[in-house]
């Protein structure tokens, strides 16, 4: 390993050494940091960063809006990025880059989403379900969202707001249960999170926490019905030893010489999945059946 | 107890993602559509002739998804599949001169070449359109042709959109009539992506069935009777859902065990366009002459990979290779006999079994996989009378009594849910395919007497966000190679409709931008985009 190069190497496939090697969390880590723990567990030298015109240039509008907030630069929300980086080009110089750490780097330009907005302008947290353990969510604030947020106090470290989101159980909606919250990093627009029940009908809140317990609710989110993985509960009584058997046929294949019931059925289907045999041949190629 | 042991339902989705350059002369990844067209899609429908042909009563589904469909039915898209077709000819003409004196080579440049010939003659006979020759098999009630979302896009992660999901029906519903001649009975959800719930949006379509994976299935509720072997009937709607069978999905998909791994089976990795001189192949490269495939392989499979090198591969025996489709198809059969047998016996009524693949794993992959299927369907036929074919529509109409059951979420992707589409290589897009949606849907809401140009840009953006859900880019994302293009096709139509949308906003559409997006990404003449209203 030690001829990698890790400079050439794209950041997705930086993600993927970093996932080899046991470093997690590497797919919300940008190339700086990636660069910097593969390294070290490579055991090579990490490649010089990229000379940067300004430490602020490449960083996002929401980025220097939250290092102007950080800085106590009031009015941020409305400002544009030139008026952000014309502001905070001094204030930042003496004490930026202990801010501003390799993390922060800009994004390069082989950034996939590059060339979209940062923000759309909208308080919006939307939630899916990846499968019956994960759930995926992402959100976005607007500027006016923003400026009272900075109003409140709540992006002053200070106050040790902390930004989360707020899962709830709304399959009963007349009697919505409030299942966990999630502690979100400061920078991230989008979080996977470990489904705490199953065959329930959620939904979150993205807001901020205050250590007095307060919330502030930011977007509440879509509904989704997290699957169950099991089968069902509900059976006719009538069918319920044909439900039985008709289930294990369909994973033990109808085979006469496995005896249904056995303990392996179960995981019949969870290799038959996992085999994923489905799907875009064209466009996704088997391995070499050969 | 009659002979009659069960049915089997073969399902073949067909499906390419709308790939079509004009600013260009030629286009690398065009060329999955003419690889698939002389692999896959004319070996099926000169299966189906000889079968016809003979009387054998066989019963096929398929998917042929709209992009597919629109593809077949474009002027520049045929003109090139003939260009491509008579590309190869040249070179297996060459390649028949070249391997005179090694029979064994050059009986295969003999069969390569008759067999572009013969994709040429399909292509004159239907003027370049197979979306007319597939018909002809449906008409004559052998094949049945079911539609898929407009674009391929995946439902499970449009939960909350549903006028995306609505639209991604209804679109295809209503491509499929100008196409076929009539409304489609039934859906393949693209990648078997089921939400529950979204048989909605399927009966509003006069959609009547669709599929689901194993587990969509077997953890519905109540508890399914007959597990995947009887379809079941959505609560609230007339929709029927047909579960996957794992077993003989297995047989045919395993890289371990399926049949296409066999070792006379033809080897899809030694291919001219990479064994041969570069100055002999390049003229048949086209694009920046790039090598890469094209489609005349004269190796087999030869021996396990571990111990067999692509350079020790030995040379195909195509009648060999024949005898064993015709073993693997007797096998398969045989095999579904014993399974149906045991569960007739076990649940008290013959077993329905639904084998669905890719259709492009059968000739594109599996060289041999038309034959299999061919050899199947006449062994069904001749040589006994226990185990039938039948399609989802006619299974329906023989047994409209269903058991209830609300299908659970799944697909049939790997790990059977969404994780190939949503994860750290692709999770970026939904948050601009869902705003796109959302400006979508207030566009389709606000323009109710559009001028003629507004029309035609509201109509743009509603192809433009069609084509920016296709889950094809999100899968290529996923899967690491040719990601570049995924990104770009993504991105391309998210920035066309960004720019037809604030110009429909502000006012100032840009006429010449549109036109040139207009003839670009063409698909959908016919489309309204008021079915995002």
């Amino acid at each position: 390993m030690a001829e990698v190069q890790l400079a050439d190497l794209a950041v997705v496939e930086l993600r993927r050494l970093a996932g080899q090697h046991g470093i997690t969390g590497a797919s919300r880590m940008r190339r700086g940091e990636l660069e910097k723990l593969l390294a070290t567990a490579l055991g090579v030298a990490a490649p010089e960063p990229a000379p940067l015109v300004s430490p602020l240039a490449g960083l996002t509008v929401l980025q220097l809006r939250r290092q102007a907030l950080d800085s106590g630069v009031r009015g941020a929300a409305r400002m544009n990025k030139e008026q952000l980086l014309a502001l905070l080009g001094p204030v930042l110089s003496s004490h930026s880059l202990s801010s501003a750490p390799a993390a922060e780097a800009p994004l390069p330009a082989e950034d996939p989403a590059f060339g979209y907005p940062e923000s759309y302008g909208v308080d919006r947290v939307v939630l899916l379900v990846r499968d019956p353990e994960w759930l995926y969510s992402y959100w976005d604030v607007s500027g006016e969202t923003w400026a009272l947020l900075i109003q409140r106090g709540v992006t002053n470290p200070g106050n040790q707001w902390v930004r989360t989101l707020r899962v709830w159980d709304i399959t009963d909606p007349t009697c919505s249960q409030h299942l966990v919250d999630i502690d979100l990093d400061d920078l991230s627009r989008e979080w996977y999170f470990r489904a705490p029940v199953q065959n329930r009908v959620l939904a979150v809140e993205y807001g901020y926490r205050s250590p007095a317990g307060e919330f502030l609710v930011v977007a509440r989110s879509n509904t989704v019905q997290v699957p169950r993985q099991t089968p069902s509960n509900l059976i006719d009584e009538r069918y319920a030893t044909l439900a039985d058997t008709a289930y294990q046929l369909s994973l033990a294949g109808g085979d006469p010489t496995r005896p249904l019931g056995s303990a392996d059925v179960d995981q019949r289907l969870a290799d038959f999945l996992e085999e994923g045999l489905s799907s875009a041949l064209f466009l996704g190629p088997r391995a070499a059946a050969g | 107890m009659s002979q009659h042991v069960g049915s089997v339902c073969f399902v073949l989705h067909a499906h390419l993602p709308y790939v079509r350059h004009p600013e260009y002369d030629s286009f690398l990844e065009e060329d999955w559509l003419y690889e698939a067209v002389c692999e896959t899609y004319i070996p099926l429908l000169t299966m189906m002739e000889r079968l016809a042909n003979d009387g054998v009563a066989f019963r096929l589904t398929m998917s042929l998804t709209p992009p597919l469909l629109s593809m077949f039915r474009d002027q520049l898209l045929q003109d090139r599949t003939f260009r491509h077709v008579d590309l190869l000819l040249d070179l297996s003409e060459r390649e028949i001169h070249r391997t005179r004196a090694e029979p064994q080579f050059q009986r295969l440049a003999v069969m390569y070449r008759d067999h572009f010939r013969h994709c040429r003659q399909v292509l004159e006979r239907c003027q370049g359109d197979l979306s007319q020759e597939f018909r002809k098999y449906q008409d004559a009630g052998h094949l049945e042709i079911i539609t898929c979302g407009a674009t391929h896009g995946f439902f499970p992660l449009m939960v909350h959109q549903p006028e995306a999901v609505r639209a991604q029906v209804q679109v295809a519903a209503n491509h499929y009539e100008s196409a076929l001649g009539r409304r489609p009975a039934g859906i393949w959800l693209p990648e078997c992506g089921y939400y529950p719930g979204h048989e909605q949006y399927l009966a509003e379509a006069g959609i009547k069935f669709f599929f689901v994976e194993a587990h969509g299935v077997l953890f519905g509720s109540p508890r399914p009777r007959f597990g995947t072997f009887a379809p079941v009937k959505c609560p609230d709607y007339a929709v029927a859902a047909f579960g996957r069978d794992m077993e003989s999905s297995k047989q045919v998909w395993s890289a371990a065990e399926g049949y296409p791994g066999d070792f006379d089976y033809r080897e899809f990795y030694r291919d001219v366009g990479y064994d041969l001189d570069y100055d002999y192949v390049q003229p048949y490269l086209l694009g920046d002459g790039t090598r890469k495939n094209l489609g005349l392989k004269y190796y087999k499979i030869t021996g396990p990979g571990e111990t067999i090198g692509l350079g020790d591969k030995q040379p195909y025996d195509p009648d060999a290779a024949a005898r064993k489709a015709a073993d693997h198809a007797g096998n398969f059969l045989h095999n579904r006999r014993h399974q149906m047998a045991f569960c007739r016996d076990m649940l008290g009524r013959p077993p329905l079994i639904v084998a669905p693949y890719d259709a492009e794993l059968f000739g594109h992959w599996w060289w041999e996989g038309p034959q299999f299927l061919e050899q199947f369907f006449r062994k069904v036929h001749c040589d006994q009378d226990e185990v039938r074919v039948t399609t989802p529509s006619e299974y329906l109409a023989a047994n409209p009594l269903l058991q209830e059951v609300q299908p659970e979420l799944s697909s049939w992707g790997y790990k059977g849910y969404a994780e190939f589409w949503l994860n750290d290589t692709n999770d970026w897009i939904y948050r601009h395919l869902h705003m796109a949606t959302e400006r979508m849907i207030h566009l389709a809401r606000r323009f109710q007497t559009p001028s003629d140009l507004q029309r035609r840009a509201l109509n743009q953006c509603a192809r433009e966000l069609l084509l920016a859900q296709s889950s094809d880019w999100a899968f290529i994302m996923r899967t690491g190679t040719m990601v570049e293009y995924a990104q770009k096709r993504t991105n391309d139509h998210l920035q066309r409709f960004e720019t037809l949308f604030l110009g429909l906003q502000h006012g100032g559409l840009d006429e010449t931008a549109l036109a040139e997006y207009e003839s670009r990404d063409n698909i959908f003449a016919d489309l309204d985009y008021r079915v995002y209203a």
